[in-house]
């Protein structure tokens, strides 16, 4: 099943790694944000 | 509304019709019908799931609760990225293996029929009961706001799409969702840009910021710890509550309510419902940023503009036919007077940085800033005649301010848009909804418990039987939640939470606990259910202080506890249950 293609990267937990990085990242822009503007 | 928005809205909606029947005219058999044949690309499934998952109500309610709120909103959604890497990793490779119509198909293979038949159920429940609020929570508001009759808006909500879902099943509710989110995306850019364009010359998105900021409408990060120390368990927004909370919402719904797992069950591969998952995971945080903005950027715009004493015309409309009758008259002479004087006193001095002959509203004048306390008190004391029982108001108006906003400075044709924005995303969502009651109707008790084999065009015709009366069942509940109120709406909203950790336990253990058998996950999911309801029933009346995001934790941890130890008790009792 999981014989197809992976689109991009090599393995699946790269794409699981972008996912959760990209989450930390918006995080932390929010907090400068909140604290820049507050 | 103008004739060119009553254009625009026609147009745009008898063209998700019949789009959606065009593109669904092929679709004969079961597995057309529930599953588009298991040929829909990624970011077809992107667009499905995200269609489905933002109501009509997400557009209205978000940008208002960012206006009066702030942002923290956003982190409600912080869990959803987590729950979508876990989805991919265990549950869409074992649904695809196993190539179930719905997701409960699988309870049985793992655990027994009652198993699936009570996780079915309780999904039936839930959502067949929450659709009729998804319909009639924005038809109250379109009515109010429009002067529409609440019947025709409830049948034009929650109707018309049955005619392209009874008819084409999830193809036409894969390809209208396509074109429903590139629709609602671009009307809610145009009503940012709109927003920012009608801004005083020189205020941009920096000068957004910084009112929002000043105001505290920028709290997007929220650490729900109190003044004094200690975390606060009601607080319903905040980093912790986002993470964990959240992330047990969305693992829940998009790995176990039948409205979702329909949708990537669509796609023709695993990969391309992973892709369609992560992409979520990846878009849904900016998006939901994005639409908060839109609140923000409402607020700085009514900064610089006459803000209404209270959104919702209706509910002013009633206080003008009640014992308050005279006072009202009295209060809104001065609101508005001091509303004039408010923005001559922002118009007055200029500050450095600012456009020519307006102040920074964020360092107003001592007089300004008395005003706009003055404006504040005025407004509270709407609320309070409206919250009294004698008027019988709803004296939250959250939910109106950016469809004022729409409706008082957006200029003709573009109204309709907007309008038709929200129509689009509660069709999107209702549509999934309908098609994954009806597939749970027929495949897990019609086909399951019936001893008479059907034909597949048969199968297909009973489908759109089901799809129909599920239809009609959801319009009469949503007239039946606007005839019986507030207090059903918010019940049923709670519903969820009720039931999705539970449903989620039963998932969990299924993947993740190998020895546990059907008996004793069985008899824990009704156990935790009735404690989860207990829980609620404490919360609500103050006793046990816990916001009801965290339902989903305790009902999914409580089920995967039990079960564990069912299962040994169990097991020593009668070997081999």
């Amino acid at each position: 099943m999981d014989e197809e293609k992976i689109p991009v990267f090599k393995s699946w937990s790269s794409w699981y790694w972008l996912v959760i990085g990209f989450l930390v990242f918006c995080i932390a822009i929010f907090y400068l944000l909140t604290k820049h503007f507050s | 509304m103008s004739r060119p928005d009553w254009i625009v809205l026609a147009l745009t909606l008898l063209g998700i019709i019949v789009y959606g029947l065009y593109k669904s005219r092929t679709t004969r058999d079961l597995d057309g019908y529930f599953l588009s044949n298991r040929m829909v690309p990624w970011y077809m499934v992107l667009l499905g799931i995200m269609g489905t998952q933002a109501s009509a109500v997400t557009f209205l309610s978000a940008p208002g609760q960012a206006y009066t709120d702030g942002m923290r909103f956003v982190q409600y959604y912080f869990g959803l990225p987590l729950a979508m890497v876990v989805l991919c990793i265990s549950f869409v490779p074992v649904f695809h293996r196993l190539k179930v119509y719905t997701a409960y198909e699988y309870l049985e293979q793992r655990f027994d029929l009652k198993t699936r038949t009570l996780t079915s159920f309780l999904f039936l429940v839930q959502r067949g009961l929450s659709t009729g609020i998804s319909i009639s929570a924005p038809s109250i508001i379109l009515s109010s706001l429009l002067g529409w009759d609440i019947v025709w808006t409830n049948i034009f909500m929650g109707g018309l799409l049955i005619v392209y879902t009874v008819s084409g099943g999830a193809k036409a509710v894969a390809y209208t969702q396509q074109l429903q989110m590139i629709i609602i995306f671009a009307g809610m850019t145009i009503a940012g840009y709109i927003v920012v364009h009608r801004l005083p010359e020189g205020v941009g998105l920096s000068e957004i910021l910084h009112i929002g900021g000043k105001a505290g409408k920028l709290n997007i990060i929220t650490t729900g710890f109190k003044r004094g120390g200690g975390f606060d368990w009601n607080d319903r927004y905040n980093l912790l509550s986002g993470i964990i909370g959240g992330f047990f919402l969305a693992l829940s719904y998009f790995g176990t309510d039948q409205s979702q797992v329909g949708r990537y069950l669509t796609a023709r591969s695993v990969s391309e419902s992973r892709l369609g998952l992560l992409m979520n995971g990846l878009v849904k945080v900016p998006m939901q940023f994005g639409i908060l903005l839109l609140g923000v950027m409402v607020f700085a715009f009514y900064q610089y503009n006459r803000e209404p004493v209270f959104f919702n015309k209706a509910q002013v409309d009633l206080l003008a036919h009640s014992k308050y009758k005279d006072s009202l008259g009295l209060l809104a002479r001065r609101y508005e007077d001091a509303e004039n004087q408010r923005l001559n006193a922002l118009r007055s001095p200029g500050t450095a940085g600012w456009p020519s002959g307006f102040v920074d509203p964020t360092l107003l004048t001592e007089r300004a800033e008395a005003l706009g306390k003055e404006k504040e008190a005025y407004k509270a004391t709407i609320r309070r005649w409206l919250s009294d029982p004698a008027v019988g108001g709803d004296p939250n108006d959250t939910n109106y301010i950016f469809l004022r906003f729409v409706t008082d400075y957006l200029p003709k044709g573009l109204v309709g848009l907007l309008i038709a924005v929200i129509f689009l995303a509660a069709w999107g969502s209702i549509a999934a909804t309908l098609n994954s009651l009806a597939s749970c109707t027929i495949v897990d008790f019609h086909k399951r418990f019936s001893k008479k084999t059907m034909e597949p065009v048969k199968e297909y015709r009973l489908s759109q039987l089901y799809t129909l009366f599920w239809g009609i069942f959801c319009v009469m509940g949503a007239q039946l939640a606007y005839n019986l109120g507030n207090s059903l709406i918010e019940a049923v909203n709670v519903l969820g939470s009720l039931f999705y950790g539970v449903i989620l336990g039963i998932f969990l253990v299924a993947f993740y606990r190998p020895k546990v058998t059907g008996w004793p996950v069985f008899i824990s999911a009704i156990t935790v259910e009735i404690g989860v309801v207990v829980l609620n029933i404490l919360s609500r009346k103050g006793i046990v202080p816990l916001s009801f995001l965290w339902f989903n934790l305790v009902g999914a941890v409580g089920v995967v506890m039990l079960s564990e130890v069912l299962q040994k008790v169990l097991k020593n009792k009668k070997p081999g249950v």
